[in-house]
């Protein structure tokens, strides 16, 4: 390779670097800075007395926690439901026959593309008038189908990759169809549901709207809706904001540290290859 | 091999009839329950919109017949489809060029490539209303570095959320940076595919690094950066998180796209049938796109 053109490469990386980073590393920074310094004039990068009162504040708020423990209520439930109708969906359109199968895993795909804001407002109508507004059920319901055409999709590209011949030579040494599956394809299955649970954290977690329409009590509130009316509930403090902001970021990106690979399969959809 | 077994298992009689039940036409009992999940949620709402959308609305529930009279209003009240336009024009032309650029220097650079990907996909991962909040923070003309930076070149800025001008290429640039990083890895995952024969040989035959890159790598994935386009004009056509957090759509509705004038509508005002004829355009918009997309992806699959 060309020496100027790696030179070139290394300079458009780090003008993205930099736009990535700025600013981060601005609430990073305010979020370590007290009151007064956070709106000093002029401006510092470095904070002159860092301080970590902000983060100790948002630990210690009562309603921030609220809102961390039901977004992780609310993901948990919906992980367990989409996978419990996904790996069976996804193991039957895969290995079975029946007719209009292929039609229909393009009909999920299309949901994923055409709802969008679309079904927002009429999906508040109709969750109003049957009386499910503001519970977690109604919430759960409708994450639930919405990441499970991507779930399906996904898991499915992992059950083919199981070779079948496993599966009868465990029903030739006596398992039961069943048995074979539980206790052969499912293991193998791992890497997909793990994808799978990544990429459903992730799209709840980050998720603000279909909450917002959802749910209206504070005692429904998931993270997002929380970090929205921050400022109304403690007034505007940048230093904790910023912390709240950040704080609030950490389980997604600890996900992203920790499972990489799976997240880029999960987020890709399976679309995506490593 | 699998002949033998399933032969040798079908001489074992019992077995057959079960198994068939897993891998035959029974396994359709096993894809019902997500799919009508899916379906339910995702079509009875649109319905519903389409029938509200012709219909008055008293609150939460349905009128009089009124033909057009939303749509008409929807239209009137709110410059949406033009901001929507402006704003994904203006994501799609930054957000795109910007991956795919970041995506051809990751695969030109050795080391800290790894780190460098891992670093720039940081975007994605963060929730819009966190994004907003980080943008609007470091834009703030009076506390804010950026602000401080044009006043050393002796000029002030104005809000750039509240600017009849600047909130729109503000909210531009911020869509931008979360939506690059797809760009960015889809099109990264891509350019592994381009033989690196075909990149040689070009070498060969003499091609400069900039004759290399649009005359051999971007025609091969050029389904992709389709699809990178599309997927991020729908994303842009959808997104009224971000728009509500940045800058409420304000000033004076200087920001307000389709998809919060829908927002707004429905969950603010509470004008059901206004927002209904809006969830239906912005229905019909994603329809065309994702008819390409699915054009697109057919065609990358022969």
């Amino acid at each position: 390779m060309k020496r100027e053109s790696r030179f070139f490469s290394y300079a458009i990386l780090l003008v993205c670097a930099l736009f990535v980073l700025i600013p981060v590393a601005w609430a990073i920074s305010t979020s370590l800075k007290d009151v007064s310094e956070a709106t000093a004039y002029p401006p510092r990068w470095i904070p002159a007395a860092p301080t970590l009162d902000n983060y100790s504040f948002v630990i210690q708020s009562e309603k921030l926690r609220r809102y961390f423990q039901n977004s992780f209520e609310v993901i948990f439930i919906t992980i367990a439901v989409s996978l419990l109708l996904g790996v069976p969906a996804a193991y039957a359109v895969e290995r079975g026959k029946f007719r209009g199968k292929e039609g229909m895993m393009k009909a999920l795909l299309a949901t994923k593309m055409l709802a969008g804001v679309a079904i927002i407002v009429p999906l508040y109508l109709v969750i109003s008038r049957i009386g499910a507004y503001d519970t977690r059920t109604a919430l759960i319901a409708v994450y639930a189908a919405t990441v499970l055409p991507t779930v399906v999709w996904l898991l499915r590209g992992f059950v083919a990759r199981v070779p079948k011949e496993l599966e009868e030579a465990a029903e030739v040494d006596g398992c039961s169809p069943f048995g074979s599956f539980l206790r052969v394809t499912l293991p193998l299955l791992r890497t997909g549901i793990v994808a799978a649970a990544v990429f459903i954290f992730v799209t709840i977690w980050n998720d603000f709207l279909i909450a917002y329409s959802l749910v209206q009590a504070e005692t429904n509130r998931t993270i997002q809706i929380g970090i929205y009316f921050f400022v109304s509930d403690t007034g505007v403090q940048w230093g904790r904001m910023m912390a709240a902001v950040l704080v609030s970021s950490v389980p997604v990106l600890s996900i992203y540290a920790l499972l990489q690979r799976s997240f880029i399969q999960g987020m890709g959809g399976g679309a995506v290859k490593e | 091999m699998s002949g033998f077994l399933t032969a040798s298992v079908a001489q074992g009689a019992p077995a057959v009839p079960a198994q068939r039940r897993l891998r035959g036409r029974g396994t359709a009992v096993f894809f019902w329950p997500a799919f009508t999940l899916v379906m339910a949620v995702a079509t009875l709402p649109i319905l519903y919109a389409f029938y509200q959308s012709v219909h008055a609305s008293k609150f939460l529930n349905v009128g009089a017949f009124v033909g057009a009279a939303n749509f008409e209003r929807f239209f009137s009240r709110g410059t949406g489809l033009w901001n929507s336009i402006v704003f994904t024009i203006g994501s799609v032309g930054l957000a795109v060029p910007l991956g795919v650029a970041a995506a051809l220097a990751l695969t030109r650079i050795e080391r800290g490539r790894n780190f460098l990907r891992t670093l720039l996909i940081v975007p994605w991962l963060i929730s819009n209303v966190v994004v907003a909040q980080l943008w609007g923070w470091l834009m703030n003309p009076q506390l804010g570095p950026v602000g401080y930076a044009v006043q050393q070149f002796g000029s002030t800025m104005p809000n750039p959320v509240n600017s009849d001008f600047w909130s729109m290429p503000l909210l531009v640039l911020v869509h931008t940076w979360t939506a690059f990083p797809l760009v960015m890895v889809m099109t990264y995952a891509a350019l592994q595919t381009v033989p690196k024969e075909t990149l040689e040989a070009a070498t060969i035959d003499g091609a400069t690094t900039m004759q290399q890159i649009f005359l051999v790598m971007l025609p091969l994935i050029r389904n992709t950066i389709l699809i990178t386009v599309l997927l991020t004009t729908i994303n842009s056509l959808n997104n009224a998180t971000l728009v509500l957090v940045l800058t409420g759509g304000g000033p004076g509705g200087a920001t307000e796209t389709l998809a919060l004038q829908i927002f707004n509508e429905g969950l603010k005002f509470f004008r059901m049938g206004v927002a209904a004829a809006g969830s239906v355009v912005v229905f019909a918009l994603n329809v065309v796109f994702a008819a390409v997309y699915f054009k697109v992806l057919e065609e990358e699959r022969k």
